[in-house]
């Protein structure tokens, strides 16, 4: 794999303690743009802290975490978020009493419709907007399958719907790059070949992926590369297949998946 | 006489609305549990007395008395500008990264505390004695009428005000701005998580309900005539709470019909109800007991409220059917 | 300055049987706050049932222990049912956290209007045989307020043993720390709430019969008014730390007292606010930060 393709996401020297866990420290990696990554480990690796670290939600203690070529470390979530850096959780956050097409209509970019004063004033404007966005959304649903369940409240939907749903949301808003916590996580074993399916469309339209997963199988087939983390930091990366015969790897892994891997 | 009463029922419905749809804008729309709302309203009342009043007779020369003696409708945007301001400074302390029970906690201090200052410092507000003398809205211009009259024009003063906040919250409920307030409602994470400034939203929510908390303020205090610490105490919040829980927190129809049953409807109908001698709160204590169960109940088994948020049907358009090729069948999930 | 040194004692003296009575009260409700993350606020009005259980006793018996244990046990089943009743089942039909802190919000409105419905609003009277205060060193104490203090200490020590000692104390820890974990590791979490609640209800109603004894008089909202000033020690101590509830009850009680010096007695509960909202502005886990309970959510 050749290693001149631009980078998208820089961890360097990345740090967080809490009290006395060392959760994540020192960590260092970098994502290519428009790639899949999958970021694997042992449980109580840091791996959701280091999603928490890169979107905002946790500040590290120290490290520079640099997105798209600007440091993004210490800014809040929502303003990475707005930079074009998404992120999911590991239970799928869809707005409940919300409809399944009013989620999608704020997932939209809103290009500063969500202002007050536009509320009142410029509404054709607003209203012109809205129809593109419906459309593109009902679009995005049909693909998703969930065109049927627009109008229902999308605390009503299983638990699979509410992970597609999520992933339908992604693909409205568009960023450069998304993090996905465990996506298959409280979903259907059956679904997971939509979700696969959802990661390589997100991807296809130019999306660069972190991927948070246990299920070795399926980073395998989604995954176009992988970083093991460990013990707060980053121990390996590279291709599943070079990983497998791993050392620190499989110590790594000793009495979790080994069998798996 | 019966009309005088069913008139003065209808204002008081009109003005308690008021006040209960400024508090949705809080909870129904944006999710935040505040406590220090009556004290903002009360903020408001206080301030558009103070513009409207005109120089005190009485020679012990109550100083907060500025002698403005402006109109009622001056009165009436200051309490709003003073709500808006007065919620700006609570809100950027109070919903700045505190939990959903702890701005409860902060607010409820923050109304206590004003309580304190305003019952207990005369300087400010004149103390227990209270703003009073405020006459009734536009009471001037009309004084050539009888009372009958000018009752039917307060009501329609109140009315045409209710109508317009009516209106505006209603365009900002169903704008983009709304769907955000409602999204973070559902899911702050979520929310922050698709680039919203969630504090901001917030803020805004809650200065927009300190504009409607204001300017009912002030309208109750010019149709009671006075406001001082006996006509509102902190914990009257929660009764607006309650009308907003009981009609709907999402519909502004059910907000007014919650306000009704619970903040008029169920005080009057329990004041014809004769007195126990010897036990002269004991009405007043089961009123209090019947509502704190009704909305108990309300909110087990019918927390959408009386009338259920609204949410219209997408229209859809006319697409083929979804081929074989999608991803996969959701519906047999 | 010798005068004012004697008054600033004399004052102290006061928080400290202010301190005594909030100290029982902040215990009781952080407690509970740290293994149910809800802020109680019907929590006040279990102290005033505690106090009007004792009240009502003592009409009938004249022995004050049997009085306490009037107290005690009213709190301890009231806050059961609350949980039991309505939390439990709210909880189950899948309420958020906000939904049940309005509840408690409810139930403290029912309580108070059961009590003024059966017992009035006037003042009701509640004196034990009062002495002379004495001098113990700076200090001028009465019987009553050492009976409150002691009575205060012993109880405190007794909650610590509990939490550090027995088994109870330790699940108690761990239901507060990760009720999920908890549950894997063996220990019913559902069952140790209960508990928790039980035993924060009798709490919270000796504590109000110990308020009861040092105002002598009481109305129905004695624990309403009183409940945010037990939430303001809570805050100023930390959640969940009994010593940050002791500490917080003592600097919240003696400040109290002490700026009644200064300025109008009618303030005096308004320091203890004022305290409460710089405390959330500042340092809002406390000084005796829980790392278990966010106060700041990281948005």
């Amino acid at each position: 794999m050749s290693d001149d393709r631009s980078v998208i996401l820089e961890l360097r020297g990345v740090t967080k303690h809490f009290g006395g866990v060392r959760a994540v420290t020192d960590l260092d990696f970098d994502v290519y743009d428009h790639e899949v990554l999958g970021l694997i480990g042992p449980n109580g690796a840091g791996k959701s802290t280091a999603i928490d670290l890169i979107s905002g939600f946790r500040e590290p203690d120290s490290g520079v975490i640099k997105f798209d070529g600007e440091e993004i470390q210490g800014w809040r979530a929502h303003r990475v978020a707005a930079r074009g850096l998404v992120r999911t959780f590991q239970t799928a956050r869809e707005w409940a009493r919300l409809t399944v097409m009013d989620n999608m209509l704020v997932a939209a970019p809103q290009e500063g419709r969500d202002k007050i004063w536009k509320s009142v004033f410029s509404r054709p404007s607003l209203r012109a907007a809205e129809e593109r966005d419906r459309i593109r959304a009902r679009d995005l649903l049909r693909r998703f399958d969930l065109y049927a369940l627009r109008d229902e409240y999308a605390g009503n939907l299983s638990g699979g719907q509410k992970r597609l749903l999520e992933f339908a949301r992604v693909a409205m808003l568009s960023p450069r790059m998304v993090l996905l916590d465990e996506p298959l996580a409280g979903v259907n074993p059956r679904l997971q070949v939509n979700i696969l399916d959802a990661i390589k469309g997100l991807n296809d339209t130019g999306m660069a992926i972190i991927l948070i997963e246990h299920n070795l199988p399926f980073i395998d087939s989604s995954c176009d590369r992988v970083v093991v983390m460990a013990e707060g930091t980053d121990i390996a990366s590279g291709l599943m297949t070079d990983l497998r015969s791993s050392r620190a790897v499989i110590d790594a892994y000793l009495g979790e998946v080994a069998t798996n891997v | 006489m019966i009309v005088n009463y069913l008139e003065s029922l209808i204002i008081l419905s009109a003005i308690l609305s008021l006040l209960t749809m400024g508090l949705n804008v809080r909870w129904g729309w944006a999710g935040e549990f505040d406590l220090a709302y009556y004290a903002i309203v009360a903020f408001g009342a206080y301030f558009g007395g103070v513009l409207q009043l005109p120089h005190s007779q009485e020679p012990s020369g109550l100083g907060w008395i500025l002698g403005l003696n402006l109109p009622f409708v001056v009165g009436l945007l200051g309490g709003a500008v003073i709500g808006g301001v007065t919620s700006l400074v609570v809100g950027a302390f109070a919903l700045k990264s505190l939990r959903g029970d702890y701005l409860s906690i902060a607010t409820v201090a923050f109304a206590l505390v004003a309580w304190a200052f305003l019952s207990q410092l005369p300087g400010l507000f004149n103390g227990f004695n209270g703003v009073y003398g405020m006459q009734q809205p536009f009471a001037d211009v009309f004084k050539n009428l009888d009372a009958q009259t000018y009752a039917l024009i307060l009501f329609a003063i109140c009315v045409v005000i209710l109508v317009i906040v009516y209106v505006f919250l209603e365009m900002m409920y169903k704008s983009p701005f709304g769907r955000t307030l409602r999204a973070i409602r559902e899911d702050e994470f979520a929310s922050a998580a698709f680039g919203r400034d969630v504090f901001r939203c917030k803020l805004k929510a809650y200065v927009i309900g300190g504009v409607v908390a204001g300017i009912g303020g002030v309208l109750f205090a010019n149709y009671l005539g006075q406001w001082n610490p006996y006509t509102w105490a902190p914990i009257e919040t929660f009764l607006l709470y309650g009308a907003i829980f009981i009609g709907g927190q999402g519909n502004s129809r059910g907000i007014i019909i919650g306000s009704v049953i619970l903040l008029v409807l169920i005080p009057e109908v329990t004041r014809f109800m004769p007195q126990v001698p010897g036990k002269p709160d004991l009405f007043p204590a089961l009123r209090s007991m019947v509502s704190a169960v009704l909305v108990i109940l309300v909110l087990r088994y019918r927390p959408q409220g009386l009338l259920p948020e609204v949410h219209p049907r997408d229209a859809g358009d006319r697409a083929p059917a979804p081929t074989a090729q999608t991803a996969g069948s959701a519906a047999n999930v | 300055m010798v005068h004012f040194i004697d008054t600033l004692l004399a004052a102290i003296g006061f928080g400290v049987v202010t301190s005594a009575v909030l100290a029982l009260s902040t215990v009781a409700v952080g407690l509970q706050f740290s293994v149910t993350n809800i802020p109680n606020f019907a929590h006040g009005d279990i102290m005033t049932a505690g106090a009007y259980a004792a009240y009502a006793t003592g009409l009938v018996v004249s022995n004050i222990a049997i009085q306490a244990l009037a107290a005690i046990v009213a709190g301890g089943v009231i806050a059961y049912a609350l949980n039991k009743g309505l939390l439990q089942p709210f909880k189950r039909a899948g309420a958020r956290n906000i939904m049940l802190v309005i509840i408690t919000l409810s139930f403290s409105l029912l309580l108070q209007n059961g009590i003024l419905a059966i017992f009035g609003g006037s003042e009701v009277f509640y004196k034990l045989p009062i002495s002379a205060p004495h001098h113990y060193g700076p200090f001028l104490f009465t019987n009553q307020a050492l009976l409150i203090i002691v009575a205060a200490a012993v109880f405190l020590i007794g909650v610590r043993a509990v939490l550090k000692y027995t088994k109870f104390g330790k699940a108690q820890r761990a239901v507060s720390d990760n009720p999920e974990l908890a549950q894997v590791r063996g220990i019913n979490s559902n069952r140790i709430i209960d508990l928790t609640w039980l035993w924060a209800g009798a709490m919270a109603g000796f504590s109000g019969f110990v308020f009861a004894i040092q105002v002598g008089a009481f109305s129905p909202t004695l624990g309403f008014t009183f409940l945010f000033v037990v939430f303001s020690a809570s805050v100023v101590g930390g959640i969940g730390h009994i010593y940050g509830a002791m500490l917080g009850a003592l600097l919240i009680g003696c400040g109290m007292e002490v700026s009644a010096i200064w300025i109008s007695g009618d303030f005096k509960q308004a320091v203890a606010f004022i305290a409460l909202i710089l405390t959330l502005l500042f340092r809002p886990s406390g000084l005796f930060p829980s790392r278990i309970r966010n106060v700041v959510e990281a948005i």
